[in-house]
């Protein structure tokens, strides 16, 4: 019984803990009406989620960035929110990974998975109108569990390997105002 | 409102609501997520949710039904013990087949999907990868070679007309476009076998890491719409006037021929598919393994759910029943079992109701004719108690069944109940009764239907006639039958007839011999004064002493006829309030004054109590006791203790001498007329004294006690 314990906790726990993906900054240009906003993650998979990819698992990740404006005494009021999907796949005959923006529709082949996740975590861009209500910007990167095949979904539902998820990042713009 | 929060809050159907809504929300997810797979795979996860959802409710209300079961079982209710055995039945009915569909599904699919997988096929698919990556090796050597070649043609011409000579190379070459790069990869030219459609190709960064590395690249990939190109990409190492920092980059696309590039891709998704299944069986076969779990689950726990609720509803009449008739038990005959169903069990509910009715239109009835005979008891018991006679009834075996307060008082018995005592414990407690109780086992004995007897009974200085009747009860008119023994005291009675007729003997005898005393005392005197001195003189002698004891014998005669006659008709009383100590002072002094001798001891209560008397007949009464008292003593001196005190309602005179006292014989008889201890007495002494007492309604006893005899005048108080 104890054990049963022991081992729930430990799951619940590598769930809380397990953090492969990382937040590192955020790379902005306010160019005019237009900011192109550019979070940087570091993407570092497991070896159960490479394999599944070189097994011809297509797995996608989801980039969402929201523009917030806080207000004082009542809930911040969010301004815009944007999400990229991107699905990864592995080609056999070619040997190459495949990185699919679903949203623009662009493909790019890489040779390496990390070659292809590094694309993904430095490369993604998105372009907002300028907003001066917005003073601070949330931001996160998951891998989509629900876009996986259905037989995999149950046994990585406490499976800590398949957790890439990053907690919402807070990054404040250019207004002098704190999150 | 807080009321209403809480009765939804605290129902005890809360959680099987909650597992109706959850299972409800289960299949609603259910019938979304069957209407394409993206929706399935999409809302597949919250199925599972909300089944797990249910599994834990359930799991929760089978515990909590437990736990109920086992506080039940504690308390001992009715009905648990079958509610128990049918939820273990319930479930040991429903485990086994449940258990192997499990093993059974479990196995098959572990075989099935098994089965969709060996090696050869893994085998085929490797070689045809291989096959293909070959075919496609030797692709890219070929375009490879052609793209050096063009590359080759390009160094020669003056940079800034590379990008004219860029169609010309393009009809030359098998490319579907060729470009040109500045080293940082930004387009320089470009052309395309569709100009149309032709979008300008970028050049990955990886591509251009990897010239600047091996200055050059050719490697197949999937292109814009997943099919195979080859692209190449070279360094134009240029002859003419391009400083270092202005070197450039060929890229060439090639895309691979319309029959090999439908097999490619073929062999691609096929791989794909299979290498997809193939890294899904492990998860496949856990996804299938929890589900059935999940189902093993659901359906023993709702068997078991069924289970409570069939005991439940199967042990609820049960559990009615037993409690309607422990309410029967305990004379509660109004309880209605509600008839709940129309199966055998109502109709036993049905069956009780209609007895339970019976029984109290019974039980109405008999208690109506019990309270009648309590009632007619009650006054029996009540007309027995007033009765002035004494009442016994007794069964056959001589155990007292009822006795009457009258019987207390007759038998001069204690206030300890007589019934269910066997009839010798009267005589036990009363031995003078032993001649009335000798009498009434002798009449039962002998089964004597009817029959009377006067009983004498002596109790010291009483003796009483007790007056006894008896009759049969027969076994048609009391259950057992038995005896009833009725009882009076006669004694007064008897006493009064005496004292009638002793009256009568008196009046007779004084008014028949008081006549003819005077003519013989005045013939005597008369014969005297006629004879006397005209005798010889020893004659004259005899003449007086004859004349003398003549006229002293008929003034004895005269006394006590003058006895006779106050004993026979005494005069009227003349009653009046006041005390007895002065009458006693004035007859104390009286016979100190005449009989120095005697020795008075007066000891009389203060203060004076009142009493109703005749003073005359008060004074007759002390000077027969005083006079019996001083009579009593033969010989030495005469000693009289005279002592008055007051009881509850009384006036207790006692006075004591130190005579002789009375004999057995006489003690029994000592106040009837004759009685009498003295020579010469008249014995009506004691039987006046009696008189007078009954006259002024009280009693007298008389006693021996050390040296003597003593005599209690009980007298009310005013």
């Amino acid at each position: 019984m104890n054990r049963i314990w022991l081992t729930l906790g430990v799951l619940v726990l590598g769930m809380v803990t397990s953090q492969a993906s990382e937040f590192e900054r955020l790379e902005r240009d306010f160019s005019g009406t237009t900011w192109l906003l550019n979070p940087q993650y570091k993407v570092s998979p497991s070896g159960k989620v490479r394999e599944a990819i070189d097994n011809g698992i297509v797995v996608n990740f989801v980039m969402q960035v929201k523009l917030y404006a806080s207000k004082n005494w009542w809930f911040d009021s969010m301004l815009e929110h944007q999400a990229q999907t991107f699905a990864v796949r592995y080609f056999s005959l070619s040997s190459q990974y495949q990185l699919n923006n679903l949203r623009t529709k662009e493909k790019q082949s890489f040779i390496t998975l990390d070659q292809l996740l590094d694309h993904l975590g430095q490369q993604t861009v998105f372009e907002f109108n300028a907003n001066q209500d917005a003073d601070y910007l949330s931001t996160r990167l998951f891998l989509d569990k629900q876009a996986l095949p259905s037989t995999m979904q149950l046994p990585i539902v406490f499976d800590a390997d398949w957790n890439l998820n990053t907690d919402w990042q807070q990054v404040p713009l250019n207004t002098g105002k704190q999150p | 409102m807080s009321v209403h929060i809480k009765s939804i809050l605290f129902n005890k159907n809360l959680p099987i609501f909650a597992l109706i809504l959850t299972l409800l929300m289960a299949m609603y997810f259910l019938g979304t997520a069957i209407q394409s797979t993206e929706q399935f795979n999409r809302i597949y996860i919250w199925l599972f949710a909300a089944t797990v959802l249910a599994v834990i409710i359930l799991s929760l209300i089978i515990i909590q039904r437990i736990v109920w079961l086992v506080v039940k079982r504690r308390q001992q209710e009715p009905g648990i013990q079958l509610t128990t055995r049918m939820v273990l039945m319930f479930t040991g009915l429903s485990l086994p087949p449940v258990i192997v569909v499990y093993l059974f599904a479990t196995m098959l699919v572990n075989q099935y999907v098994d089965s969709w997988f060996d090696v050869k096929t893994d085998q085929a698919l490797e070689d045809a990868i291989s096959l293909g990556d070959i075919f496609l090796e030797s692709q890219t050597l070929t375009h490879l070679n052609a793209s050096k070649a063009i590359a080759a043609e390009l160094a020669e011409i003056d940079p800034l007309n590379q990008g004219i000579y860029l169609d010309r190379l393009l009809e030359s070459s098998k490319a579907d476009s060729l470009s040109l790069y500045s080293s940082d990869g930004q387009l320089i030219s470009s052309s395309s076998l569709n100009p149309l459609k032709f979008v300008a190709p970028n050049l990955p960064q990886s591509t251009i890491n990897e010239i600047n590395i091996n200055r050059q690249y050719a490697r197949v990939e999937p292109s814009a719409n997943d099919n195979l190109q080859v692209r190449v990409a070279l360094q134009i190492s240029s002859n003419r006037s391009l400083s270092l920092g202005q070197s450039r980059i060929l890229q060439a696309l090639f895309s691979l021929p319309e029959e090999y590039q439908s097999l490619a891709i073929n062999i691609e998704t096929q791989v794909h598919e299979y290498n997809n299944l193939n890294y899904q069986r492990q998860q496949l076969k856990s996804t299938f393994i929890i589900i059935l779990s999940i189902v093993l689950l659901i359906s023993v726990l709702l068997a078991m759910l069924r289970a409570f609720s069939s005991a439940r509803r199967l042990v609820e009449p049960i559990k009615m029943l037993s409690e309607a008739t422990d309410a029967i038990t305990q004379g509660n005959f109004s309880k209605v079992i509600p008839v709940a169903s129309n199966d055998e069990l109502g109709l036993l509910v049905e069956s009780f109701n209609s007895m339970s009715t019976q029984i109290a239109t019974s039980s109405a009835l008999a208690h109506r004719a019990q309270s009648e005979a309590e009632n007619q008891r009650a006054y029996l018991e009540s007309v027995v108690s007033h009765l002035t006679s004494g009442v016994i009834s007794i069964d056959h075996d001589f155990l007292i069944r009822l006795s009457n307060d009258a019987t207390h008082k007759i038998l001069h018995l204690g206030t300890r109940s007589l019934i269910n005592q066997n009839i010798d414990y009267i005589a036990m407690k009363n031995p003078t009764l032993v001649p009335l109780i000798d009498l009434v086992k002798q009449k039962v004995s002998d089964k004597t239907h009817y029959w009377q007897q006067e009983v004498l009974i002596a109790e010291d200085s009483l003796r009483r006639i007790l007056l006894v009747r008896g009759s049969q009860i027969s076994d048609t008119e009391m259950e057992g039958g038995g005896h009833v023994i009725v009882f009076d005291d006669q004694t007064i009675i008897n006493q009064a007839q005496r004292d009638a007729a002793w009256s009568e003997v008196a009046r007779r005898l004084a008014h028949e011999v008081k006549n003819p005393l005077t003519p013989i005392q005045l013939s005597a005197e008369r014969m005297h004064m006629r004879f006397s001195g005209k005798l010889s003189k020893e004659e004259d002698e005899i003449l007086d002493r004859a004349t003398q004891t003549i006229v002293s014998q008929v003034e004895n005669l005269k006394t006590l006829v003058n006895a006779f006659s106050d004993y026979a008709k005494p005069p009227e009383l003349r009653k009046e309030l006041g005390g007895l100590n002065q009458l006693i002072e004035e007859m104390v002094d009286l016979y100190s004054l005449s009989h120095p001798g005697i020795v008075f001891r007066v000891q009389l209560a203060d203060p004076e109590p009142q009493l109703l008397l005749d003073k005359g007949r008060m004074r007759q009464l002390l000077t027969n006791l005083i006079k019996n008292a001083q009579e009593s003593v033969d010989q030495g001196d005469i000693e009289i203790n005279i002592v008055t005190e007051v009881t509850k309602d009384q006036l207790v005179l006692s006075i004591k001498d130190n005579g002789h006292g009375f004999s057995d014989q006489v003690i029994k008889h000592v106040f009837e007329p004759y009685e009498t201890t003295k020579q010469g007495g008249s014995g009506l002494g004691l039987a006046i004294v009696k008189k007078i007492v009954e006259e002024h309604g009280g009693q007298i006893t008389a006693a021996n006690h050390e040296s003597g005899a003593i005599i209690h005048v009980y007298l009310p108080l005013a």
